[in-house]
Formats: structure tokens, sequence, C-alpha cells
């Protein structure tokens, strides 16, 4: 027990100190190192609201995390009430193309303007962003923004000082999300079955102090493996930050944030299952009533929400070795009755957005009260 | 706006029942020009910008033709006469879009498809070989062109369990797809948590493959390149399903056909096993004596199952190596340092470490 001392004393530490710097913090000193021009983002994987309207863009073909200051910095209570139909013929019309030549690859609400960002994807690999206001859609131009960025290849890496001018390690950018003064980066290798897991400073710095990890999880009774993130969120249980991870093969894993260190493998806990052939998309965490929720989307399952008290009962074996098959079904959820929900993300303190598909066939963009989720 | 186009690809499309009302609105307000006035400017092949003049500069907007929804979004700029429109994106080809003003389409216009282009082929599919293991791994889809970014590429490809007769999903779907960054490689993964013995989806749905079963996995003819368009023919990949591939990738079984001193001729290294297509060729190097690496070329042969190094110099007297980089994988995942699954209780299990180092000598 003596170990968890010093690194929970230190987390609260950096907690306090975290708190106080994000509320000093303004939005110059945050682009104080930003530039204007074009960013050059080759395509837009992931998205990720930071502080003072600040957007955090993953580009798997770059190899690249953006930060654009969208200038959409005003505070605003609540958000819109929000019920588009046919929301892909919508963007597609205003992109001067048919629903087929397009994909929203993201979506992600400003938590201060409650501004709603979509990164569309065309046939032919251009990248569009896209805010809704008002119901209607606006571009956030590309080419001309203020920005910073740091590239993901400066880690070190093999292939990158490969003298012979092969191709780099290519990590496709599987999410991506702003938590305290840094950037959680999870990626996909296309080659080896492997993933990373990167934990930047913000504001970037020209030293590029980032770290880099591989996770390694066990689970199911001793299988051991590198199993790549396909989706995450932090989720903090009795007043700690725990990584909570969806993986390619195994469902939800958390990961204590205290023991991530740099080029550290550590070992996660499963905590919930799935079932097969179903991938979780989008995580997001709200309060009801008091109590903590989170949610999941998944590709052929409904939403699934789960209690942050059932998550926090599983801390007394977080930390031990996994020696039993004793999580066959792991924490308890809820499947609520929102089947195929592509896209999701708090609108509000008391709202949710999210992007379904319905049984019709018809895309829809829709804001609904966390009272009735 | 590299090259332009004039007249050509216009196509006039104005409703007679509109023509009375076209009249009117000429002698009203806006001295409109036929749509033989409209240019459609070209970058890379691509519709980035349409030209037209009026007299007037305000209240022009551009949709899809027969479209209710918002204009599309883009940026017009109207000066001494002449007015351009550069939409945020290019226009599609083979699309029709019309000018409003005052929510009155006053022309319309349609893309052509650009000659320039052409269909893309499929010209690879790792593994090369139809006999695979039941633990395959992933597989590779290798493109004449960048394939398109929109749809999913799991709607292209089908496979059949020929042996059951019945349709099979043995990929795991993606959100995020594996291609690589010219976006003519695909990757796609088996079901791991199908293939992992004992994970819950291996025990509800079973592996991906089954032994002793064929396969056929159909890429349809659909899929597109990123300029719209498809592939010249479907494509078919038989899968002959064998056993699991239990056993890491081990160099030491490898057998090194050794050139002879000042010859150009290619170090051979036949594999006891055919390996991962692209990770082989990422991952094997060859040094000197001095550690120094020697420059040359690989090449990959018979399905993968033998590699070929051609030194840029010709081969000198002394001691070599050929590094191995532990990452390699073979079709199902292992790699030099552990298998994909693992049983960590079960000590019969390959564990041991594998040397990742082949030394060889060049002689006279």
């Amino acid at each position: 027990m003596k170990k968890f001392i010093l690194p929970t004393l230190l987390l609260v530490l950096s907690l306090y100190g975290l708190s106080s710097w994000t509320t000093n913090e303004t939005s110059e000193d945050l682009t104080a190192n930003f530039i204007y021009g074009d960013p050059e983002i080759g395509s837009i994987n992931a998205l990720s609201f930071g502080p003072e309207g600040i957007l955090f863009v993953g580009d798997s073909e770059n190899a690249m995390v953006y930060a654009l200051d969208t200038k959409d910095s005003s505070e605003k209570g609540n958000g819109d009430e929000i019920n588009i139909r046919k929301f892909d013929q919508m963007i597609a019309a205003s992109l001067g193309t048919t629903e087929d030549k397009i994909r929203i690859s993201d979506m992600a609400v400003n938590p201060k303007s409650k501004t709603p960002y979509f990164a569309v994807s065309m046939e032919d690999g251009t990248t569009v962003l896209l805010r809704l206001k008002d119901e209607a859609l606006e571009n956030v131009s590309l080419k001309g923004i203020s920005y910073s960025k740091i590239s993901l290849n400066d880690a070190i890496d093999a292939d990158a000082k490969d003298k012979r001018g092969r191709p780099q390690r290519m990590w496709a950018i599987a999410d991506l999300k702003f938590h305290g003064d840094r950037i959680l980066v999870s990626g996909l290798s296309n080659k080896e079955f492997a993933s990373t897991f990167r934990s930047i400073p913000f504001p970037f710095t020209d030293s590029q102090d980032q770290t880099s990890l591989e996770i390694w999880h066990a689970a199911h009774g001793q299988y051991e493996t590198h199993a790549p993130i396909k989706t995450f969120d932090v989720v903090s249980l009795n007043n700690q930050d725990y990584l909570m991870a969806s993986y390619t093969c195994t469902p939800l894993v958390l990961f204590p944030m205290a023991e991530l260190e740099n080029g550290k493998h550590i070992k996660g806990r499963t905590v919930a299952e799935l079932g097969a052939g179903n991938s979780p998309l989008d995580m997001i965490s709200y309060k009801k009533e008091g109590k903590k929720y989170f949610l999941m989307s998944n590709t052929n399952r409904p939403v699934m929400r789960l209690d942050y008290e059932d998550i926090a009962d599983f801390k007394e074996t977080l930390t031990k070795p996994v020696t039993e098959f004793a999580v066959a079904t792991g924490v308890p959820y809820d499947n609520l009755p929102f089947p195929y929900v592509q896209q999701m993300d708090n609108l509000d303190d008391s709202n949710v957005l999210y992007i379904q598909r319905t049984g019709s066939g018809e895309l829809i963009l829709r804001s609904r009260s966390t009272k009735w989720m | 706006m590299d090259v332009i186009y004039p007249y050509s690809i216009i196509n006039k499309k104005i409703k007679l029942s509109l023509v009375f009302f076209c009249v009117a609105l000429f002698f009203n307000c806006v001295k409109k020009k036929s749509s033989e006035d409209i240019h459609v400017n070209y970058n890379n092949g691509k519709v980035v910008s349409v030209e037209y003049e009026t007299e007037e500069s305000s209240g022009y907007t551009f949709h899809l033709k027969q479209n209710d929804q918002s204009p599309i979004l883009g940026n017009l700029t109207c000066e001494k006469g002449t007015c351009t429109f550069i939409p945020i994106v290019a226009f599609t080809a083979g699309q029709t879009y019309e000018i409003r003003k005052n929510k009155k389409t006053i022309e319309s216009f349609t893309i052509d498809h650009s000659s320039k282009q052409k269909n893309p082929e499929l010209i690879a599919i790792y593994p090369s070989m139809d006999t695979v293991p039941q633990n395959l791994l992933k597989m590779y889809f290798v493109f004449s062109h960048p394939m398109q970014h929109s749809k999913s590429a799991l709607d292209f490809i089908s496979v059949f369990d020929n042996t059951a007769q019945k349709e099979s999903d043995i990929f795991l779907e993606m959100e995020t797809e594996l291609w690589n960054k010219e976006r003519t490689r695909l990757t796609l993964w088996l079901d791991p948590g199908r293939i992992k013995t004992d994970l819950i989806p291996n025990q509800e749905k079973g592996p991906p493959l089954l032994q002793k079963h064929c396969y056929t996995i159909s890429i349809d003819s659909l899929w597109t390149s990123e300029q719209g368009y498809p592939l010249t023919r479907k494509y078919v990949k038989m899968l002959n399903v064998v056993g699991k591939d239990l056993q890491r990738p081990n160099p030491k079984l490898w057998e090194v056909n050794i050139p002879k001193e000042n010859t150009q001729n290619p170090l051979e290294i036949r594999f006891n096993e055919p390996m991962d297509a692209v990770l082989i060729l990422e991952t094997i190097q060859v040094k000197n004596r001095e550690g120094e690496l020697i420059e040359g070329t690989f090449s990959l042969l018979e399905n993968e199952l033998k590699i070929e190094f051609k030194p840029e110099e010709k081969w000198i007297l002394g001691n070599y190596s050929v590094h191995v980089n532990p990452v390699l994988e073979d079709l199902a995942g292992n790699n030099l340092e552990r298998l994909f699954d693992t049983d960590l209780s079960d000590n019969s299990m390959d564990t041991k470490s594998t040397e990742n180092i082949l030394n060889f000598s060049i002689e006279h």
C-alpha cells in the first residue's frame, strides 16, 4: 500500500497545480506560439476540444497533431436544441456533392461556445472542417488559420531514422483527447499488430517533450498481447484519473493515469465485455441527479451506459496481477435504445449530441437531454 | 488553375418553361449570358473554380441541381463584370450544378469526367499463397491508384465460406481504416478477439477462419479510386485453411544462399514459412563485420517464402550478418519475441528467445 501513497500524493499535487494552471492560463498564453497560415492538414481522423476554443486535430496521413485556434470562444451556457434529418445530405449539398461521396470522420462540440464541429472526408481525400451555427453549416478554413502542430514521427522510432528512405512506420490515429494540459493520442500500426499511446504537453514545445509508450494488457486469464487501442476516455474514480481504453480484441480496460510513464509497459484490468463483432466508437461521461455515468456508442450494439460507482467497485483489483478468469461479465451496463449511433459528444452539462443512422436509413443529428439517458 | 477547358464541358439544360421567365429576368435586371460563357477551371484534374460574366455582382448562389438544401459553401468574388466562384471542395465529376439568383435558377452546367484518369487495379493481395494458417491475422490489398476516402473498405469486400455454403464476416470492422500514406495499400485484420483462444469474441463466434474450409474473398468492381473511377473488374481471392501456425519466425531455420566474392549476385534467403509481405521488407538489414549497413535492394519472391538482397556494390571477402528486427511477423502475427496467441500457463508453448542475427562469410 505504501508504494501507492507517493504517486497518489504527487497526483493530488499535480491536479492542484493543474487546476490553478487551467484557471490562470489565458487564451493568449495558450496560443502564444501559434502561427497564421496553412497547417497543411492531410486528413482529419480525430477531433477534440481543449480550452478557449482550441481544437485539436489528429492527422493520420501526416502523423501530426494540430492545435487550431477556432476563435470560437464566446461563452454560452447551453447548446441549441438540434434535430436535423438527412444530415449527411445537408453536408453533401453544402459541399456540392452527394452523400455517398462524403464521410463524417469525427464530431466534437466546443465546450465553451457549445458549437458542434464536423470533420468531413471527401471521396478524393479532401478534408473539410465544418461547424453548425443557427442550423446552418459554416466552413472553418484550414488554409488560413492560427495554429501550432507537432509531429508524431519525432518520437524515437527506428523506422523514422532509416537512411535508405524506406517508408516510415505509419500510425493511424485512432483517438485523441485533451486532458488537463496534455493531448493523449492512441495510434494503430498499419503493419505490425501493435499500438502506441502518447501523452503530449500543450502548448507544444520546441523540444517536443512528449512521452511515448506501448501498453500491454493482461486479461482473460493470462493471455497477454500488444493490443491496439481503438478509443479511450479519461475517467476520474475516487479522485484518481484512469484511462478507460477499448481494444480491438478486449473491450474496456482501465489504467491508472499516474502509471503512464515514458517507455513503461503497464498492465490494465478489463472491466467490461461487449461481445463479439462489436467495436466502441465514442466515449463520453455525464452527470445525472448527482451520479456520474459513462456512455459508449458502438458499431453493432446500442449505446451502453455504465455507472461510475460500478467501475469504481473494481478498484481493489486494478493494481493486482490478473491471475484468474473472472472478467467474463465485468461491470454491468445498460443498453440504451439508441442503436447505430456513429458520433457522440457532450453538448452541454445536461444534453448529449449524436449522429445516428435510423432504422429507415436516415442519418440524423440530434440533441437529447441526459435526463432520458 | 493551370489548365482551362473553355466551353466544351458545358451542358445547357434550361427548361422550356423557364425561358419566358429568363427573358423577363433579362429585361428586368440581370443581363445573363448564355451557359457557353461559363468557364470551368481545372487544377490537377479537379474543378476548382467557375467563372461567368455578369453585370450584377451580388445575390448569386450555387446549388446542386434540383436540390433545396442550403447553397454550396465557397467564395464568390466579382470584378469588372466577371464573377468567380471557388467552392471549398472541388466540384464532382458527372454532377450538374445550378447558379441561382433570388432562389431562381438562371443557369446550369455539368462537370465532365476527365479523360486523363484511369481505372484503378488491384495489383496484389497478400498473403499471395491461397493456403493459409487458421490463425491468419491480416491481409494486405495493394492498388495501382489511391483509393476513395468516403466509404468503408468492407462495403466492397465480401467473404463466402464455400465449405459451409454461407457468407462469413472474417474481417474486423474498423472506424480507423489502416491505409498507407499514399492510400494504395489497405491492411485488414481478421478479428483478433476471435483468433485469441477463449476471449469472449472467440467463445461467442468462434475463430474467423475454420480449418479445412475454403473461402472466396470477392472485391467488388464498384470500389472507386480517389478520382471516382471504379476498379477495372471484380477480383477474387481464394483461401484454403490449414492448421494453426504456433511457431514464431526463426531465422536459424532459414536457408541462406551466399554469393561469391567480387560479384553482385544476390544473397538469397529462403524462409521456412511465408512472412508478412510488408514487414519483411522493412525489418531486414545486411551489415558488414564493422556493423555498417550494406546498401542494396531487397526483392520478395515465391509467395513471400524467399527474399533476395542485391548489393549496390560487389561483395568483398569477409564476414557479414543479416539482422532481423524482432517485430517481423509471420502470417499468424507471431513475431520473433512472442506468439500472437500465448498461453503463459502452458510450459510447452514456444517461449524461448529467438536469435535475430544470421552470420555469413563471403568467400572465394
